[in-house]
């Protein structure tokens, strides 16, 4: 039993230690890592959400940007003075007063309620999206999540006049969203009664705990009888129903779940980036966060945090970074056509590269579902082309 | 189709939303019929080319089943040929609007079965490379290795053509055909016609009548079977994609010709509306594909004309889900030309 | 529990991986070690150099470079260093505004960085200064027209939702919308056209500045015909431009850059029988590009393009120096932002100069910001300006280029200082 839990707890030590170490890391690589980190982590929780859709129940998503962007307008709409119309405050961080004394524009809630709401608003675009669509089967499912997809960042697009009302502030987007706080703690913690751009630390130890909760529940998740029901509608879903298991039920389950972890992610990111724009919220991002989730090994929890993290890692911080060391190699070495190489310029081809060579070296992924590896491998032949693991 | 059977309340709701919409539109042809012609008349020629397309992606989806995310990069890279052969690289002299008509002429189809070729080998190399490795593998690997492709595409044609857009030659006149301005069908919309049609015949021609067109057919009915038959599944598949980068490679340059742009990541957008336009009509099913593209092709221009055009793409995908909503396997159901019948 | 073993294997490769990292990273620093003791200072420019607008900002970063060579690395007696940041993910392809915040909160801890060039995208902007704006670190942006981030006219609590420290840090060397719009509609009035169908590409700089093109045309009584917001990545307009024909404006305004399909835009324009004759085509600095030339064709002959400043023939010669001196040096032919760039380089030189001369010694934030604040009737590339209370030039002369022979002419220039 110690084993069992020795790598995780040591993991979890590692990550709440992080931002000790980080300024270590920064003395070695000129660069710290923490926001990198708190980005990375927006991801994980993402791929996590996500897992539960692919991974669990078996369902394609193509359009999952979709509800990581509905969360981020949550808190949008409810920590800002987007809606002018009115002025509204409960328990927010934020001030409630102008400088000029009067009411704030705008409704502010806090944070935390608001992550709990956004999570709730965005399971229930999960179901308002999955119930007419569940029907379909397999990949009809993903190209109508990736219609979804499409869609709703184009709506929020173009949401600055329905009909002369102003939802989503258009392209320009919503900002100067409030930060987050803990206003109830004592004044000799400043930056965690409202966090600020300067300190960091907050901002991590709160993605932090919202990630270990996503994997937590997600363990729970994939051990019980609602993930067992999952992995049954995944394999067989006539055969599931035959059961006694209600596949419609079973995949809105997944999909309402899925959202809310999504959404969760963007409230967290809205607040902290504290402003937010439809055009971040491309299919470039669904693509990305799948890529993770197979990348790292679907349904493997582990597998896809480290998918995540390595993905996210490379997009974010590595493949800026190749450029600087080349140039230092090329600088060192007095090879001109290093030091003056125009890398940048190629990232597409090395991320392509990256996901064509991996895919080949580990087709299940990373750290691979042990169960569907299993289920895959049992009576295999060579000259089987049958897809054994179709959706 | 239990599905069907039980909801007879949607399709009888579907038909009250599409008769709504033929009235409305209706009664906007009847008020200004030129317009309205005209109109679709652009819809129609955008479409041919979202058809080729499409045709691409349903012809790989049919046979195992994967969604070629590379596909639009490489009718990008079709394009691209398709400019620099036209454009001149030192072989011969640039081929401008003010060549002989002969010369443009020759160019043109020089460019076309150029392209053509290019494409097709590269859509051979992209399965032989990232596709076929993963046959045995779970199906979303190889999904994988087709965004990463696609990123590797979209990148050399970065590399190869910079970022900015870039002109294609102006070699067919943009000239009305018909008299006067009130239906508007320019030289090159009949280009796109002219070229779109003996493409879809002779694919037909090749699918239903020859050798191979059968492997195709049985291939992608029953791989084990059509294997134990002694047909080759491996050249077959090959050939599938070879047909897809062909049908690619045409549509490139047909794009560039029509509307005298291309860019590096002009696939990404058409690819998208392209496998739209293949789940509308019933991925896997050619003749859906074909009416997938002609049907988006003018869904769009009526939505700039008639609704504005910010929400143009938003009343493209929110048809698509509403087919599938009432219709889960496409308009004309899936895989039923490739196959010889659903599933 | 083989998984575990396995996932503990995994994690020491991953950890041996970043050691290796780390030993490539090795000896990075923060670059402020050399140029002797407390002498030198740091300054970072933040550009979005991935995607469609790596062919600008790398003209960017080179003319950074020249200004400061030109002074031989040196303000007064004070070095200073230069890094370029990158603003943009190789997977969005374009700015990322997660990006934009981590530059600038990490410039906000390095306390050897004096001064900001950029950013890019005004959409970035919004994200940097209120986190650069506690740093108390200055700004000078080369590219951003947005007017909410200086001045009342967008959003009505722009822009101090901007500034949480209520002290102002940013200001542009560019013309904001409200005088670029502003100029469009005094172009439309000399030339007796009264209705306008107003088209915009989506994006903040477009929107922002269609919306302020319309605000000015509406006041100086042109009928707006229409308002459509353009997919970028769309293939073709035809039918737009056959709704557009049909509704016969007098002109067309183009809100946008260039990367969003200007070029497709001027061909179906022309293509749906509104040559540039009939139907005027009026366009910004956005699309100010030789290579829209030579993407439309004769479809570009006969439009309007207005432009914050002089055009690069009409240079002082200051401007015509730099343009020879860059092209000298650099490859890549010269972009509408490079310039830009450019004054904005050597404004903050000048103002670290200054400061530093204040100081006698490498001067601190305040001092540059206090100083790049008082910039006044600055002789530079762009012309002889000053900037204003809310950080804007107080440039108010705007150029019109019209296509002529395949080539932007001067046509006219319009002082816009009594329309805003």
């Amino acid at each position: 039993m110690v084993k069992k839990y020795a790598l995780p707890v040591v993991l979890i030590a590692l990550a709440f230690l992080f931002p000790l170490i980080d300024p270590l890391l920064e003395a070695v690589l000129g660069k710290s890592l923490l926001f990198s980190a708190i980005v990375i982590a927006v991801y994980v929780m993402l791929a996590l959400g996500l897992n539960i859709v692919i991974g669990f129940a078996g369902l394609l998503d193509l359009g999952f940007v979709a509800f990581y962007a509905l969360g981020a307008y949550v808190t949008g709409w409810l920590a800002s003075s987007h809606f002018k119309q009115v002025s509204f405050s409960f328990l927010s961080a934020a001030p409630t007063e102008t400088v000029s004394g009067n009411a704030v524009p705008g409704i502010h809630i806090s944070f935390w309620i608001i992550l709990v709401l956004a999570g709730a608003f965005t399971a229930l675009c999960g179901i308002i999206i999955g119930a007419p669509t569940l029907r379909l089967r397999g990949d009809y499912l993903a190209i109508v999540t990736l219609g979804f997809g499409e869609i709703i960042p184009r709506f929020f697009q173009n949401g600055d006049d329905l009909g002369g009302f102003n939802l989503t502030n258009g392209t320009i987007g919503i900002k100067a969203i409030d930060s987050p706080g803990l206003p109830f703690l004592p004044d000799s913690l400043p930056a965690w009664q409202q966090f600020g751009t300067l300190n960091l630390n907050p901002w991590y130890y709160t993605i932090l705990i919202l990630v270990l909760i996503t994997v937590y529940i997600n363990i729970r998740l994939r051990d019980s009888r609602l993930g067992r029901a999952w992995i049954s509608v995944r394999e067989d879903e006539t055969a599931a129903a035959a059961m006694g298991i209600n596949p419609v039920t079973t995949k809105l389950w997944a999909y309402a779940l899925g959202a809310t972890f999504g959404g969760i992610a963007g409230a967290f990111y809205g607040a902290f980036i504290a402003s937010i724009f439809p055009t971040s919220f491309s299919f470039n991002v669904s693509i990305l966060v799948l890529c993770m989730v197979i990348l790292g090994g679907m349904g493997n929890i582990y597998g896809v945090i480290l998918g995540a993290i390595a993905l996210q890692g490379l997009n974010f911080y590595l493949l800026p970074q190749i450029n600087t060391w080349v140039h230092r190699i090329g600088d060192a070495v007095g090879s001109p056509l290093l030091s003056g190489a125009d890398i940048p310029k190629y990232n597409f081809f090395i991320f392509g590269i990256i996901l064509v060579l991996m895919m080949l070296l580990r087709p299940e992924g990373i750290i691979p579902n042990r169960q569907r590896q299993e289920e895959l491998h049992s009576g295999d032949d060579d000259q089987s082309i049958t897809d054994a693991a179709r959706a | 189709m239990d599905s069907i059977k039980g909801s007879s309340w949607q399709s009888r709701l579907a038909v009250v939303l599409i008769a709504i919409l033929l009235v409305a539109l209706l009664i906007q042809a009847v008020a200004n019929p030129g317009q309205f012609v005209s109109q679709l008349l652009i819809g129609i020629t955008n479409g041919a080319i979202i058809a080729l397309v499409a045709l691409g992606y349903t012809l790989v989806y049919g046979i195992i089943e994967l969604i070629n995310f590379a596909h639009g990069d490489n009718f990008m890279i079709g394009s691209f040929v398709g400019l620099t052969l036209l454009a001149g690289f030192g072989i011969f002299a640039p081929i401008s609007g003010d060549s002989g008509t002969f010369i443009k002429i020759l160019g043109v189809l020089l460019a076309l079965v150029v392209a053509m070729v290019v494409c097709g080998f590269v859509n051979v190399a992209i399965e032989r490379i990232a596709y076929k490795p993963l046959r045995n593998s779970p199906r979303l690997a190889v999904l994988i290795t087709a965004i990463g492709m696609s990123f590797i595409l979209q990148n050399i044609g970065l590399v190869w053509k910079g970022p900015a857009q870039v002109p294609f030659p102006e070699l067919i006149s943009s000239a009305n055909i018909f008299p006067g301005d009130a239906i508007i069908f320019r030289w090159k919309d009949l280009f796109v016609i002219a070229a779109t049609i003996p493409l879809l015949l002779g694919l037909s021609y090749f699918i239903k009548n020859t050798k191979q067109g059968k492997a195709m057919r049985a291939v992608a009915q029953d791989k084990e079977a059509a294997a134990m038959v002694g047909i080759n599944v491996n050249r077959t598949i090959s050939i599938t994609f070879l047909l897809g980068g062909i049908l690619a490679g045409a549509s490139g340059v047909m794009f560039g010709l029509f509307n005298g742009i291309t860019v590096f990541n002009v696939g990404f957008t058409q690819g998208l509306y392209a496998f739209t336009a293949a789940v509308l009509g019933g991925i896997g099913n050619l003749t859906g594909a074909v009416v997938g593209g002609f049907l988006i092709g003018i869904i769009g221009s009526m939505a700039d004309q008639y609704i504005g055009v910010r929400w143009t793409a938003i009343v493209i995908f929110g048809v698509l889900v509403l087919v599938l909503v009432f219709r889960p396997r496409g308009l004309l159901g899936d895989r039923s030309a490739v196959q010889g019948g659903g599933e | 529990m083989r998984r575990v073993r396995r996932v503990g294997m995994l994690a020491a490769m991953g950890v041996a991986l970043a050691l290796l990292i780390a030993g490539c990273g090795g000896g990075s620093g923060s670059g402020d070690s050399g140029g002797g003791g407390g002498d030198s200072v740091k300054i970072v420019s933040d550009l979005p150099l991935q995607g469609a607008n790596r062919a600008q900002t790398t003209t960017m970063v080179n003319s950074i470079k020249l200004a400061l060579e030109e002074r031989k690395g040196k303000a007064g007696d004070v070095t200073v260093e230069y890094e370029s940041l990158d603003d943009a993910t190789a997977q969005s392809g374009q700015w990322d505004e997660a990006k934009c915040a981590e530059n600038a909160q990490s410039a906000a801890q390095d306390e050897s960085i004096v001064g900001w060039i950029g950013p890019f995208n005004s959409g970035c902007a919004a994200v940097e200064i209120p986190i650069l704006n506690k740093a108390g670190l200055g700004m000078i942006s080369p590219a951003n027209t947005y007017i909410g981030l200086t001045k009342p006219g967008g959003e009505s609590d722009e822009p101090d939702k901007y500034y949480p420290t209520g002290e102002r840090n940013y200001t542009r060397v560019i013309v904001a919308d409200d005088k670029q719009g502003a100029a469009g509609a005094a172009l439309m009035e000399e030339e007796g056209l009264q209705s306008v169908y107003i088209l915009d590409d989506k994006e903040t700089y477009g929107k922002g500045l269609a919306d302020q093109f319309q605000k000015a045309a509406e006041s100086a009584g042109i009928e707006v015909i229409g308002r459509e917001g353009i997919d970028g990545s769309a293939s073709n307009y035809r039918s737009l431009m056959n709704k557009i024909a049909q509704a016969q404006p007098d002109a067309i305004y183009f809100g946008g850059i260039i990367e969003n399909n200007a070029a497709q835009i001027l061909k179906d324009k022309v293509g749906a029988g509104m040559s540039n004759e009939d139907v005027a085509f009026i366009g910004p600095d956005g699309i100010f590009v030789d290579s829209l030339i030579e993407q439309a064709g004769d479809a570009s002959e006969g439009i309007y393009v207005t432009f914050g400043g002089l055009p690069q023939s009409e240079l002082s010669d200051k401007g015509k120096e730099f343009v020879k001196n860059y092209e000298s040096k650099y490859d890549d032919s010269i972009q509408p932002y490079t310039a830009y760039a450019y004054e904005a380089a050597n404004v903050m030189l000048d103002a670290i100069e200054r400061a530093a001369e204040e100081a006698g010694g490498a001067p601190d934030r305040a001092a540059v910001l206090k100083e790049i604040k008082a910039t006044k009737d600055y002789d530079g590339v762009l012309g002889t300006w000053s900037f204003d209370e809310d950080g804007d030039t107080s440039l108010t002369e705007l150029s019109v280029q019209k296509v002529e022979g395949g080539k932007f002419k001067l046509d006219r220039v319009l002082d816009v200082k009594d329309l805003v």
